[in-house]
């Protein structure tokens, strides 16, 4: 009995010092919270020096960096920094600006639009050129080769590429559209060396060569990427030396490596780690509200939500604002009204007084009057990141509207799967793509996108496709293409087709001596351009 | 003997192809298209269609079993539809990582798990066998992603003498490498380490109090000759079997370390290609840890004859 006592007092003492050392790790330096901007931070600290490398911590592993092979925004982001497309959104996203071209007209018929080609600009050394000068004839293969080949359509109705002259192309579209230049800032439409892809073949992806301000130096499959400065880069001098792109999937563990030094900066901090960076007296955290919308899709032809009247009570009964307050305690979204988000340059806040309120009351009223008084059966379906929300959502339907919605998580594979066969009575997913509203509301309302992820409740209404059509082949004047554009949303928010959830925030961590970068919208990094030239500050 | 040991390698074949053939059925029978996945959100059914078409999915499942097969006799493992890559090339690049941080890890456990047990043993009901038992049924106990952030948080971010996460590199000097290592192996030691010393443990203590040893002893024979000599070399066949278990165990705990750590092996490699649907890679990952799990346990086989030469490899593999 003695013995077992003993254990039992070692035990607890074991326990009690384990204890002890946790509270030690997590109690570190308390400060307030900063909310800091990139412009201010560099005026504080004075001229800017050269040298450092800047380590950046990408959440997952960067597979590919083929601009016509690549999948994912992670990739995109080491993308940028080694080439350059023809013209770019500037970092508020407000308007498109010159890049490797100098300036553009658009014909009468939208359907050729004419670029003029910057005349210094040379290609990084690689294997199989010594960095020659950048042609026309180079912009029409990389350009024809991604509306032909991308993976992921980053072109689309592209029909060929014409040289003109040594510093100038014309690019013929199928049909007029006005979201082109929205199209051309992607990274799969950067300008390569015909030598390069045609030499590496498969292997370009991990040795891609561009015309930015920073070339591949070595690429560790799975573990990071690094660049070094390339002193043949048309636009302002780096001044960083490098930078080191770091695979680390886990987001706790990219906090503590953040904290830890092991990298500089994280871009997409969530949930607790925004507090954690918030309170480290070394790091800032840097927000904007993002380019993300997080919704409730409701099936619109198939089961209860094919009633117009059951959508309408199933939006009456979600109180989104305290969903998004309970899913984000740390901060990180507020509440969306459209779908589109802020930062886009369609965003009509006039029409947000049209989304009705919470109101459970006309809610019951509605699912009454549709003929369901006790509620019904249902399927919830999300990604496990998303649990959190439906969780609230469902208790909000079962409370309100006696509506059992069991949640059906599932991997992003089978949640694709089902959702854009139009299997899935409710949904809830996230949405991001360019500015450009085409890239949202064509893609998640036009009746022709019904079978993929985006129409996945199959909504058809001919009135809304004839203005997302306007919207891109009548003009290229943005005044215009935006009343067309809030003309759709007025009509597809009064035929209830989403429950708008959460606008995200794009958050940046980062060391204090990292200087004038800028967090974008769009959570692209871009480290070297027009506006922004990142230093070390130590 | 070397003759048995073919056989056994022979035998592996059947094994290799159930393997082989079961994980072709449940990658397919998991619902989600790799097509879908790999175009991301924002294609249309129309370019998923091409894209199933590229990928050779839209046949039907029994040509496409065929194929995998047919490959595989031909020591093809295929080519990863993320990577773009022949799997092969993909698990060789990765594969000495595992294994470096693997044989670490098991190093690691052995020198610390097997002395602890012995002490543990020859010191039974005192202070240290009550410690280390505690701190075994605390190491068994402990999940690995919860250690690896604790260990992290406290020697990267608390004191900030080692890096939190990566693998380092040759380039950077031995050092980086073996900086980067310690966490990691720790975090994978801990369970086997914990095994090692409960089973070293039992294991002496049914020894110790045989004969034999008493005899040693009363030879007059120094007590760390009885122990180290005469009691571990006997004590030592059922920590054979368990080592074999959990070296077979640990390339599963690599799956969960290396995710934790961004250690760049086979078992990120795996987990991002079920995330991705990357089938090509998930069946020949499994099958390479397969032939790898067996492999071990025929060593285990093998070496269970030097350590007790009473054992003997039979034909039935009973060993």
């Amino acid at each position: 009995m003695r013995k077992m006592l003993k254990a039992k007092a070692l035990f607890s003492s074991v326990m009690v010092v384990s204890m002890l050392a946790l509270a030690a790790c997590g109690g570190q330096g308390i400060a307030p919270a900063q909310d800091a901007k990139g412009g201010d931070q560099q005026q504080a600290a004075g001229q800017p020096k050269d040298g450092g490398v800047l380590k950046i911590g990408l959440s997952s592993t960067a597979k590919t960096l083929d601009p016509i092979a690549y999948t994912g925004a992670y990739e995109s982001n080491i993308i940028r920094s080694i080439g350059d497309t023809l013209v770019r959104y500037t970092n508020d996203l407000s308007k498109i600006e010159p890049s490797l071209a100098t300036e553009w007209k658009v014909s009468d018929d939208m359907k050729v639009y004419t670029f003029k080609l910057q005349d210094n600009v040379y290609f990084q050394p690689g294997k199989y050129q010594d960095g020659r000068k950048m042609t026309a004839e180079d912009v029409k293969y990389s350009l024809e080769r991604s509306a032909k080949q991308s993976a992921l359509k980053r072109l689309r109705g592209v029909e060929k590429v014409e040289v003109i002259s040594e510093n100038e192309v014309a690019i013929h579209l199928d049909a007029p559209n006005a979201a082109l230049l929205a199209m051309l800032t992607d990274g799969g439409n950067i300008i390569v060396p015909r030598e390069e892809v045609e030499g590496w073949k498969d292997q370009f992806g991990t040795h891609l060569v561009g015309t930015g301000p920073f070339m591949i130096d070595k690429f560790n499959q799975d573990d990071s990427v690094n660049l070094k400065r390339s002193d043949k880069y048309w636009g302002p001098k780096p001044h960083l030396d490098g930078v080191e792109f770091k695979f680390i999937t886990d987001a706790n563990m990219m906090t503590n490596a953040l904290r830890s030094g092991d990298i500089d900066m994280v871009t997409d901090v969530k949930g607790q780690n925004r507090a954690i960076i918030e309170k480290d007296q070394n790091l800032n955290l840097q927000t904007k509200p993002g380019l993300s919308i997080e919704y409730m899709g409701l099936n619109q032809i198939e089961g209860p939500t094919k009633d117009k009247k059951v959508r309408e009570a199933i939006r009456l009964a979600v109180d989104v604002e305290g969903l998004v307050k309970g899913v984000f305690k740390w901060g990180g979204a507020e509440k969306s009204f459209l779908p589109l988000p802020k930062a886009s340059w369609g965003y009509d806040s006039s029409l947000e007084a049209a989304v009705p309120a919470f109101d459970p009351q006309k809610a019951k009223q509605l699912l009454a009057e549709a003929g369901y008084p006790d509620g019904f059966k249902t399927e919830l379906y999300v990604i496990a990141s998303r649990v959190p929300q439906a969780t609230i959502a469902a208790q909000q339907l079962k409370d309100n509207l006696n509506i059992d919605a069991e949640i059906k998580t599932v991997e992003w594979g089978t949640f694709s799967d089902i959702v854009a066969k139009g299997k899935a009575p409710l949904y809830i997913m996230g949405w991001s793509w360019y500015p450009d509203p085409d890239f949202f509301l064509y893609q998640m309302f036009h009746s022709k996108q019904i079978g993929s992820l985006g129409n996945g409740y199959a909504y058809s209404n001919p009135e809304v496709d004839k203005l997302l059509e306007r919207a891109t082949a009548e003009t290229t004047d943005e005044a215009k293409r935006k009343e067309l554009y809030s003309q759709a949303m007025k009509q597809i928010n009064d035929d209830v087709v989403h429950v708008e959830l959460g606008l995200l925030d794009v958050a940046t961590g980062m060391k204090k001596y990292v200087q004038d970068y800028q967090v974008r919208a769009d959570s692209s990094i871009f480290l070297v351009n027009s506006e922004t030239n990142v230093w070390l500050n130590k | 003997m070397l003759k048995l040991i073919f056989k056994r390698l022979f035998d592996l074949i059947p094994t290799l192809f159930v393997v082989a053939t079961t994980v072709f059925i449940i990658t397919r029978l998991i619902p989600g298209d790799p097509a879908a996945v790999l175009l991301g959100p924002q294609a249309s059914p129309d370019e998923i269609a091409k894209m199933r078409e590229t990928l050779g999915l839209n046949q039907p499942l029994y040509l496409q079993y065929v194929d995998f097969l047919g490959s595989l006799l031909q020591g093809d493992l295929g080519t990863s539809l993320g990577y773009n890559q022949p799997v092969m090339s993909l698990i060789m690049e990765r594969f000495p990582n595992t294994l470096l941080l693997s044989a670490c890890a098991l190093a690691l456990s052995l020198l610390i798990g097997i002395p602890a047990g012995i002490i543990s043993a020859t010191k039974q009901y005192s202070f240290w066998d009550y410690t280390v038992m505690i701190l075994s049924l605390v190491g068994v106990s402990m999940p690995i992603f919860w250690l690896g952030v604790m260990l992290v948080l406290y020697f990267s971010v608390h004191l900030g003498w080692l890096p939190a996460t990566g693998m380092g590199s040759l380039s950077e000097g031995f050092g980086s490498v073996v900086t980067h290592l310690i966490l990691p192996s720790i975090a994978l030691s801990t369970i086997p380490m914990a095994t090692f010393a409960r089973i070293t443990r039992s294991s002496m203590l049914e020894v110790i109090r045989q004969d034999y040893i008493k005899t040693a002893r009363a030879k007059g024979l120094r007590e760390f000759f009885v122990v180290w000599k005469h009691a571990l070399k006997n004590a030592m066949t059922p920590l054979l079997t368990v080592m074999g278990m959990q070296i077979s165990s640990m390339l599963g705990g690599a799956v969960l370390t290396e995710t934790i750590f961004s250690w760049p092996g086979m078992g990120r490699l795996v987990v991002d290609a079920i995330e991705n649907r990357d089938f090509v890679v998930v069946q020949g990952t499994v099958l390479f840890i397969a032939v790898i799990f067996v492999l071990i346990n025929l060593l285990v086989d093998i070496l269970y004859t030097v350590v007790n030469p009473r054992v003997k490899l039979t034909n039935k593999g009973e060993g």
